[in-house]
Formats: structure tokens, C-alpha cells, sequence
């Protein structure tokens, strides 16, 4: 990485945090004009930084997708309304799904739209619509600490991001620079799934390793890392959903009186604000 | 013209307008078919009068909702409220792409265009986007279908409209996950998630999907139901409770989008059933019907019995909406995670013992395995102890509260 694009890198994000800064929520301050303009140099030094780093192996389409992604994002964080921030983060996540899809990740892409989209983000919707029956309240005008969470969140993500694209470099460097495949591979690599992974996962049954041989695709290999290599990572993360569950309904659960059982009456106004522990 | 007209993408393009405009052209023609269903089952004549048997009433109706004045009342939210029924003909009207409408085509049997190629040289996709995640990016493409009723709802700023909202989220999100079990049964007894080697699968081997596994298949259609906002699942707009639900503040071109985007998913749910458990567009001792059946003709034909096979489904939807009454919300609840949810669980996890042993393709093991859910699901059934009313059996009865003030039933004072 040469010290040019490291710099614009960083430059990148310095405008960019402090574009944010201005563009979070504030009923004191005006219109954010100068927070957009400084987050528009911030995002145009990111593509920047991008080019510099060179074989980002990218097209008119990742840098289509990726600018809806950040901008939706950044509103997700500063739009006054919670319920266009949950909308915003459906565009997000449609936008990284889409990513996915062009990185070659179908089955990544399809789980988060399914997952994410169609399943957390309808609960986020629910709830919050639910909780702002008597209209927008004045906590939502305001961000609370912008100047640290933008610091925090802005230097963790220059370190991943720096970080990130350094190894992407070494390893093209490493596989054979120019060709988006060799990337993708030494990427999986990397990240520890045997390169024949592929061939494992498709000897599952003859006729999937026909097909997958005549159309490569990924939820097969992805299916074979999971239960092979991951399977304990996999069991575990499956325990930890349970006992969340349980803890969950063990919360939410209020105890029902017992026939001929005579409850006290709760003073007005406290009727259903404290449960008898059980 | 003609090489870019027999190219996968050329052909793609124009079977995703042809079928985009047939599926607008069902739905018009749907509504008449709803319309003359009810009058059947009510002994009316139905409508009657705009044309031969009433069959301009569709063109009517669309002329109606496209004249009307667009309205938009001054307490909503404007942008999602013009935005809700975009969202919802868009996700309703983008998942017929993955749909396998006929097979394979020859190009060099398409009359014209197809003349320069030779026999075999260039085999199309009658489908408009062959994906290998297929069933997948179905299954997404109607999770995201809540958005169109839920911000509709929010955005008219309505008591009514917000309930049913409210209501269609929580069913939703209830149904999808019986529906995805259910269809992770058949990818785990065809081991592909793509449409159309599940459609081939089933036509090669002339074993349609409900042959094995029955249970499944009724499990799919109920959720399809749920998931199409049809009744006995129609909680969502319920007329009588809510006067519209979540579309009652809606009119003219928009309503249309909301009625359009409904029927359309209607469509794609029940292709979804044909194409999983009903053999898609095979049909026994037809030599025009098989995989090997290349020819324009041939594809046509194969295109005609799955429109037929989704005609039947839908007759059946609305036959079921006309003779059954509504569920009440509690029940509606019990109904997919008290029943649907263990017992598609239950074929899940026995379908993929079957795959271990390798009976996965085995009619009578997967019979055998239905056989055994249903039975369990029914001698749970049979232990309740009283019949399903709402009423929780060890809560106080109203009269008997002594204290009772307010409005509520049992449920709201036993808390306290």
C-alpha cells in the first residue's frame, strides 16, 4: 500500500467522521449543510483511496451498491424518525446483499435478505411502531454523545479497514494479481476453509456433485465447511440461540393467579407494572 | 435481432415481460373469477352485465381505479404512505422470475428467429433468471412482502389500519417459519435449491412431491394462504373488525396497487406449491410434457398445464375463503406455532434421518415418516382437555372478580 493511498485512506475518515459529527441529530443547529459536504469529500476520498489501493477488482455496480449502502447507513444513524432508520437499514441491507452477490456469495446474500430483512428488521419495524403510538419523543432529536461514538466508531473502522485492505493486497499479490477469482479464494483461505472444501461438501451425493460441478455455487461448500469444519462453532452458536429463547420467555412470562386465588388490587395507574415474583 | 432474440438474456427479457403482463392480465381476470366463485357459493349470478357474462367487469374495474380521484388525506405520513403499495406490487410482482414456466427450449424450433441455428445448438431456459440459491431467493422475495401492508398501515396514521398492520407482521413472521421448513423437506429429498432440477426431478422419476410427502404439502398451502393474506388468514384487512385494515385509508390507483400486489403473490404462492409438490408442468403419458420435449410447441403446452395446475390452486383458495370463517387472532397464533411449527419441524428432522439412511427418494419411508407426524400431532390434539375457546381454563371468571373495574375481560385484571 504506498503512503498516498494510506493517507487518503485516513483522510478519508477523519472527513468523514466529522461529517457525521455535524449530521447527527441536533435541534440547535440548522440544516447540516456543511455535515453533508464534509461527508460528500469524506466518501469521495474513500473511492479515492480505493482506486490508489488499485485491483479492487470492482466495477460501475460495486461502487453503485457500496454509495447506496454508506449513504442509507449514515441515515440510519442520523434521521430524527425511528422508523425511516429502520427502513434505511432494509435499503443497507438489500445493498450488501446485492454486494454479496457480485463477490460470488449467493447463499450469503440470499440468508442476510431473508434473515436480516425479512426477519429482524420486520421486528425492529414492529416494535418501534408500537412504542411511538403517541408520536416522536424528544429523545430521538437528539444524539446522545455524538463526539465519542463517532470518534469510537470511525477509528475502529479506519483500523479494519486498513488492516483489511493490506491483507487483500498481500494476498493478490500472492494468488496472482488482476484476477478477481484467485482473490476471492485466497480470501477463503485466509479465512481457514480448506480450498478443496468445495469438492467435501459436493461428495455429500453424486447427483450434487454433478450439478455443482456444472454450476458452481456456494450454499453446497458453504454447507460442507458449516458441518465439518465449524460444527462445533455451529452447535454452540445454535446452544447460545436456546438459552436465549429460554431466557427470553422466562423474562417475558407473568404468573396467572390460580383458581379461587384473590390478587390485590394495584393502586391506579400501576395495574400490570410490577409481576409478583414466582 | 434475431441472434439477440434466441440468446438466453434476449429470451429472458422477453418471457419476464410476457409473463410480467400475463400474471397483471391474471390478476384483472382473477378478481373476476373471485367475484363469480362467491356468487356460486351464494347462489347469486355474480357480475353480469359489462359484456358476455360479465367478462368486461375486470376492464371496468381497472378503468374505475385508475380515473378515481388519488387522494391523499392530510393525516398521513405522505412519503411512506405513497410508498407502501410501490413496495408491495414490487416484491409481489418480482417472484415469478425464478419460476420454471417450461422446461428447456430448443431456439432453433422458435418460427423465424430460430431458422439460422441448427437443431440442439442453442438450448434456452424458459425461466427468466436460472438462480443456484432459487427456493432461497423466493423465500426472500416474500419475507420482504410485510413491508408493503405493515408501512401502509403505519403511515395512514389509523386506528384500524395500524391493527392490521400489527396483525399482518406477527402472522408473517409466524408463518414464514413453518413455510421454510416445509420447503427445506423438499430440498433435502430433491438435495437442490434450484426450481427447475426440482420440477425435471420430478418429472424424470413421474413422482410428484405430494406423493411423498403429503403432510408437507398441506403444511406449504396453509401458509401459503397466511403468507398471500388470504382467508381464512385475512386478519389483515378483516372488513367486519377493521373496516379495511391496513389499505382503509387508501383509493383509486393506489388500493389497485394493494389488490394487484395481493393477487400477484396469490399467483407466485400457488406456482410455488405446483412447482414443489405438484410436478410443475409434467404430466403422466404425455410425450410433450417430459424434459426431452424441446420444441416451442412443446413449451407452450407445458406453460398452459401449469397455468391450468395454478388455476386449480387458486379456485381452491377462494373456494376455501368463501366456506370457512375468519380465525381469531389467538387462534391464528396457536395455529402456526402451537401446531405447524412442531409438526414441520418434526418431518424436517425426519426427512433428514431418511437422507442419513438414504430412503430420502423412498415413497413408502416418507409416507411412513408423514404418517407418524400426523399421528403424533393428532394425539396431542386429542389431550386438550377443553375445546379451544380463548379463554384461559384457569383464569377467574368475569362475574366472579369482585374488584372488577374498567374494561377488559380476564386476561387484563388477572395480571395485576
Amino acid at each position: 500500500m504506498t503512503p498516498a493511498a494510506l493517507y487518503t485512506l485516513y483522510a478519508a475518515f477523519v472527513l468523514g467522521g466529522a461529517g457525521l459529527y455535524f449530521l447527527l441529530p441536533n435541534p440547535d443547529r440548522g440544516k447540516p449543510l456543511a455535515g453533508a459536504a464534509l461527508g460528500a469529500l469524506g466518501l469521495a476520498a474513500l473511492i479515492v483511496a480505493w482506486a490508489l489501493v488499485g485491483d479492487a477488482g470492482t466495477g460501475a455496480a460495486f461502487y453503485a451498491l457500496g454509495g447506496v449502502a454508506v449513504l442509507c447507513t449514515v441515515r440510519v444513524i442520523t434521521h430524527p424518525k425511528p422508523v425511516y432508520s429502520a427502513l434505511y437499514f432494509v435499503v443497507t441491507v438489500l445493498a450488501v446483499a446485492a454486494l454479496c452477490v457480485l463477490q460470488g456469495a449467493e447463499f450469503l446474500a440470499a440468508a442476510l435478505v431473508i434473515i436480516y430483512a425479512g426477519a429482524i428488521l420486520v421486528t425492529y419495524v414492529f416494535v418501534i411502531m408500537l412504542a411511538q403510538q403517541s408520536g416522536p419523543s424528544s429523545a430521538d432529536r437528539r444524539s446522545r454523545e455524538p463526539f465519542l461514538s463517532v470518534c469510537a466508531g470511525f477509528v475502529t473502522m479506519a483500523v479494519i479497514t486498513v488492516h483489511a485492505s493490506k491483507a487483500l493486497e498481500s494476498n493478490a499479490a500472492a494468488a496472482g494479481r488482476g484476477r478477481a477469482e484467485a482473490r476471492l479464494a485466497s480470501a477463503v483461505t485466509e479465512a481457514g476453509a480448506p480450498a478443496g472444501i468445495a469438492e467435501d461438501g459436493a461428495t455429500l451425493s453424486d447427483d450434487g456433485a454433478k450439478r455443482s460441478a456444472a454450476t458452481p455455487g456456494n450454499a453446497m461448500a458453504l454447507g460442507g465447511a458449516v458441518m465439518t469444519r465449524y460444527m462445533a462453532a455451529l452447535q454452540l452458536s445454535g446452544l447460545l440461540l436456546l438459552i436465549a429463547m429460554v431466557g427470553a420467555v422466562a423474562m417475558s412470562r407473568k404468573r396467572v393467579p390460580q383458581e379461587g386465588a384473590v390478587a390485590p388490587r394495584a393502586p391506579l395507574g400501576q395495574a400490570g407494572r410490577e409481576v409478583p415474583p414466582y | 435481432m434475431a441472434d439477440f432474440l434466441t440468446s438466453q438474456f434476449g429470451f429472458s427479457l422477453v418471457l419476464a415481460v410476457v409473463v410480467f403482463a400475463a400474471i397483471q392480465g391474471a390478476v384483472a381476470y382473477c378478481i373476476y373469477y373471485e367475484r363469480k366463485i362467491a356468487a356460486w357459493t351464494q347462489d347469486r349470478y355474480g357480475p353480469n352485465r359489462a359484456g358476455p357474462l360479465g367478462l368486461l367487469q375486470p376492464i371496468a374495474d381497472g378503468l374505475k381505479f385508475v380515473f378515481k380521484e388519488d387522494y391523499i388525506p392530510g393525516h398521513v405520513d405522505k412519503v411512506l404512505f405513497v410508498l407502501a403499495p410501490g413496495i408491495m406490487f414490487v416484491v409481489c410482482g418480482i417472484g415469478f422470475l425464478i419460476l420454471p414456466w417450461g422446461g428447456r427450449l430448443d431456439a432453433s424450433t422458435i418460427p423465424w428467429l430460430g431458422s439460422h441455428l441448427q437443431p440442439g445448438e442453442r438450448m434456452l431456459d424458459v425461466q427468466v433468471v436460472s438462480l443456484n440459491v432459487g427456493l432461497l431467493y423466493l423465500l426472500a422475495v416474500m419475507s420482504m412482502s410485510v413491508y408493503g401492508v405493515v408501512l401502509g398501515g403505519w403511515s395512514s396514521n389509523n386506528k384500524y389500519s395500524f391493527y392490521g398492520a400489527m396483525r399482518a407482521c406477527a402472522q408473517m413472521l409466524a408463518y414464514e417459519i413453518p413455510m421454510g421448513l416445509t420447503i427445506l423437506v423438499v430440498v433435502l429429498t430433491m438435495g437442490t435449491l434450484r426450481l427447475e432440477e426440482i420440477v425435471a426431478d420430478q418429472a424424470a422419476s413421474g413422482v410428484w412431491n405430494v406423493a411423498r410427502h403429503p403432510l408437507a404439502a398441506l403444511i406449504l398451502f396453509i401458509t401459503a394462504l397466511a403468507e398471500a393474506n388470504r382467508a381464512p388468514f385475512d386478519l389483515a384487512e378483516a372488513e367486519q373488525e377493521l373496516v379495511g385494515g391496513y389499505h382503509t385509508e387508501y383509493g383509486a390507483l393506489k388500493f389497485g396497487l394493494f389488490f394487484l400486489g395481493e393477487y400477484a403473490s396469490m399467483i407466485t404462492t400457488s406456482a410455488l406449491v405446483v412447482v414443489l409438490f405438484l410436478g410443475g408442468w409434467h404430466v403422466w403419458f404425455v410425450p410433450a410434457l417430459t424434459m426431452e420435449a424441446t420444441s416451442w410447441w412443446a413449451v407452450l403446452a407445458k406453460m398452459a398445464v401449469i397455468a391450468v395446475k395454478v388455476a386449480v390452486l387458486i379456485f381452491v383458495y377462494m373456494w376455501i375463503r368463501w366456506s370457512l370463517p375468519r380465525f381469531r387472532f389467538d387462534q391464528l397464533m396457536r395455529l402456526a406455532w402451537k401446531s405447524l411449527v412442531p409438526m414441520s419441524l418434526g418431518l424436517f428432522a425426519a426427512s433428514a434421518g431418511l437422507l442419513y439412511f438414504g430412503l430420502h427418494r423412498s415413497i413408502p419411508a416418507c409416507l411412513a415418516v408423514n404418517g407418524v407426524v400426523l399421528a403424533g400431532a393428532v394425539a396431542v390434539a386429542s389431550r386438550g382437555r377443553t375445546p379451544i375457546t380463548g379463554r384461559q381454563a384457569n383464569l377467574r371468571r368475569r362475574e366472579a372478580a369482585t374488584d372488577s373495574v374498567g374494561i377488559g375481560d380476564g386476561a387484563r385484571f388477572a395480571e395485576s
